[in-house]
């Protein structure tokens, strides 16, 4: 039962951030003509942060706005402190959120372990 | 059943939805302000966003972060940058992963940022009152606060990162409620990440926030735990700090507090602080919305108990809105008073909470009728106000500051020239435009323009010695570059008296009748006589280059 509401409420939560960032995309897409943005909003921003946010006490709708807003504060302070030691590249900017996302799943699955 | 269902699924998704429409009106119409052209930064309208945006670039391209562009630092590697990493950083990983142009992706985060602040109001009042409508209310007001030329300034002259630090500002807020109520992990540490944030971000707006950081600390360290929790708490809410101020504090500190303009105190008159500033205080605001100010602050007032610290916030922030700039350096008024902007965060969910305590739980109370229909109504009605001055203010906007035929020749010498060439523009600089040319610019005023065109046709003679300036950043950082982990040195900076002839591409715009025939007899003095060649003819644009020696 328990298990059955975390699953619903991580598709839920994957389903928000599609719909959102279907209509982010709309609003960039009318800007740019294309839906790059989004995509790499979505990827460095949204995605790493969605692991740390599951099964958390807050209410979806709280959840929703806390991954993007801690998105937006992490990654690029994470992408400073690295810059602070070496010159950014592309696969820093990839590696950062990926880590960032693989270390929420590792983080959860101790945490639901327990 | 199915009414009871309906009913329901209505309560559950109505202020999810609401909010929802709220956060992506207010984002669209705020890009609107900006529309950034994919080709030129053509509605960009001042120097702070053609600035960001091109340092954005700078750090996609090379990567470094710590220093500025050598084309803003007079050809100089490694001046450091006092400018800040977190929007630019930001910036650069879309521009990285997307290849877009810096001004669009800069502009669109920035109006992404400023909308984030609806649901984060929504958030922070709804931590503070447990109030869902109210909540809610309180960011329908935020979605376009009015007069919206007045509150939205920041965001179309491209004071971006007020804006941009004004949401992390309440990201910090939201953290540091959470963790005044309950003082766990996660909140502590999420609190560590938004203030170190905050600090690379904008790090003036920390003293909105510092007194009330400082009691927090005091709370954990005298809270009743045993020693190993209360470690592991500090360490939980002061580690991330403490790496980011380990690696950004020596430039942060060497920046600001050896420069004068930041570090020296005086009483100044109020003519003295408002001078050159267009923002407006509270008077800005209209009648109506002082009065439910008013009303809001006396209902605050009466529930003092419950609300005693977010009237010592409101009281403090105030203070420092309206009373420091009497006091503080030169440099930080200059930033204070433009934080008068974020006047409608603090103002206006006060005046939502009049409305909300005296008229809209009066009229649920007397009459039957869902308090959040009651708050789209009054929604549609906010906005609905807003909407004619939006439309007025995309008509004023709709000029363009650096417009394609610019950009074009801007960028060829971007392209087409050793990356450390010396440029000087004869076109009336204006704003920041010429960080276009990704080169050391030495840009002459409209007004030394004007005055040398002007005795051009009154003595007949052409002066070729100019007396404005470089382009530069690096003045900044007083040209200092880093030789240790806190030991800096300076560079010289470059005289501003300089003859014509001193560089190695010249630009002129044919502005208008009299200026052509200037700059016709500017470049006959450059090509007859000193051997320069027309390297581009474009539109009103022309760029000669000097002879190799």
């Amino acid at each position: 039962m328990e298990e059955n509401k975390k699953k619903s409420e991580l598709n839920e939560l994957i389903v928000i951030g599609i719909v959102i960032s279907l209509l982010m995309g709309l609003v960039l897409n009318s800007f740019l003509d294309t839906l790059k943005f989004t995509w790499a909003y979505l990827f460095m921003f949204y995605l790493p942060m969605l692991p740390w946010m599951y099964n958390s006490k807050e209410s979806l709708l709280e959840k929703v706005i806390l991954i993007n807003v801690l998105g937006l504060i992490t990654i690029p302070l994470l992408l400073a402190m690295v810059g602070a030691i070496i010159n950014l590249n592309l696969t820093i900017y990839i590696l950062v959120p990926l880590v960032v996302f693989c270390v929420g799943i590792w983080f959860q699955k101790k945490r639901l372990s327990v | 059943m199915d009414v009871k269902l309906n009913k329901e699924i209505i309560q559950k998704y109505s202020i999810p939805l609401l909010l929802l429409i709220f956060f992506f009106l207010g984002f669209y119409i705020r890009a609107s302000w900006i529309d950034p052209e994919l080709t030129h930064p053509g509605n960009l309208k001042a120097a702070n966003a053609l600035y960001h945006s091109i340092i954005s670039e700078f750090i996609a391209n090379t990567g470094d972060t710590q220093n500025y562009p050598y084309f803003l630092a007079e050809n100089h590697d490694n001046v450091f940058s006092i400018v800040s990493q977190h929007f630019a950083i930001t910036v650069s990983s879309i521009i990285k992963i997307t290849n877009l142009s810096n001004w669009s992706i800069a502009a669109l985060l920035v109006s992404f940022f400023s909308a984030l602040t609806i649901p984060l109001i929504f958030l922070i009042v709804k931590q503070l009152t447990n109030s869902e409508a109210l909540s809610l209310l309180s960011a329908s007001f935020l979605v376009l606060p009015t007069p919206v030329e007045t509150w939205f300034y920041q965001m179309y002259i491209g004071l971006w990162l007020q804006a941009a630090g004004l949401t992390v500002l309440l990201i910090s807020i939201y953290f540091l409620i959470r963790s005044f109520q309950e003082k766990t992990y996660p909140n502590l540490i999420a609190l560590g990440v938004a203030i170190s944030a905050l600090f690379i971000l904008f790090p003036i707006a920390l003293i909105f926030i510092l007194p009330f950081l400082l009691i927090l600390l005091a709370f954990l360290v005298r809270e009743k735990v045993p020693q190993r929790e209360k470690v592991k708490k500090l360490a939980s809410f002061m580690i991330i700090p403490l790496i980011a101020n380990s690696l950004f504090l020596p430039i942060f500190l060497e920046g600001y507090f050896t420069n004068s303009g930041y570090s020296t105190f005086g009483v100044k008159s109020f003519d003295d602080i408002i001078q050159g500033q267009r923002v407006q205080g509270i008077e800005g605001f209209g009648i109506i919305i002082i009065v439910l100010f008013v009303l809001g602050s006396l209902q605050l007032l009466l529930n003092f108990k419950k609300y005693k610290g977010t009237i010592i916030f409101l009281l403090y922030s105030f203070a420092l809105l309206f009373l420091l700039p009497y006091i503080a350096p030169r440099g930080i008024t200059v930033y204070l008073i433009r934080m008068w902007v974020y006047l409608p965060i603090l103002v206006l969910p006060i005046a939502a909470y009049g409305l909300y305590a005296i008229i809209i739980k009066n009229i649920t109370k007397n009459i039957k009728i869902n308090e959040i229909l009651i708050i789209g109504i009054i929604s549609v009605i906010l906005i609905g106000i807003a909407i004619p001055q939006t439309k007025e203010l995309n008509k004023n906007l709709s000029y363009e500051n650096v417009d394609a035929t610019k950009y074009k020749a801007f960028n060829w010498l971007a392209t087409h020239t050793d990356p450390y060439s010396n440029v000087f523009l004869l076109e009336g600089a204006y704003q920041g435009e010429n960080y276009y040319t990704q080169r050391n610019s030495y840009t002459v005023t409209i007004e030394e323009l004007q005055q040398k065109v002007n005795q051009f046709f009154t003595t007949q003679t052409l002066s070729t010695d100019f007396h404005s300036g470089y382009s530069n950043a690096a003045r900044w950082s007083l040209y200092k570059y880093r030789t240790g982990y806190y030991s800096f040195e300076q560079y010289e900076p470059l005289s501003i008296d300089v003859h014509i002839d001193d560089f190695d591409y010249v630009v002129v715009q044919n502005l208008n009748e009299p200026v052509t025939q200037y700059n016709q007899a500017i470049l006959a003095y450059l090509i007859d006589n000193k051997g320069y060649a027309p390297v581009y003819e474009q539109d009103s644009f022309i760029i000669v280059k000097k002879p190799a020696i």
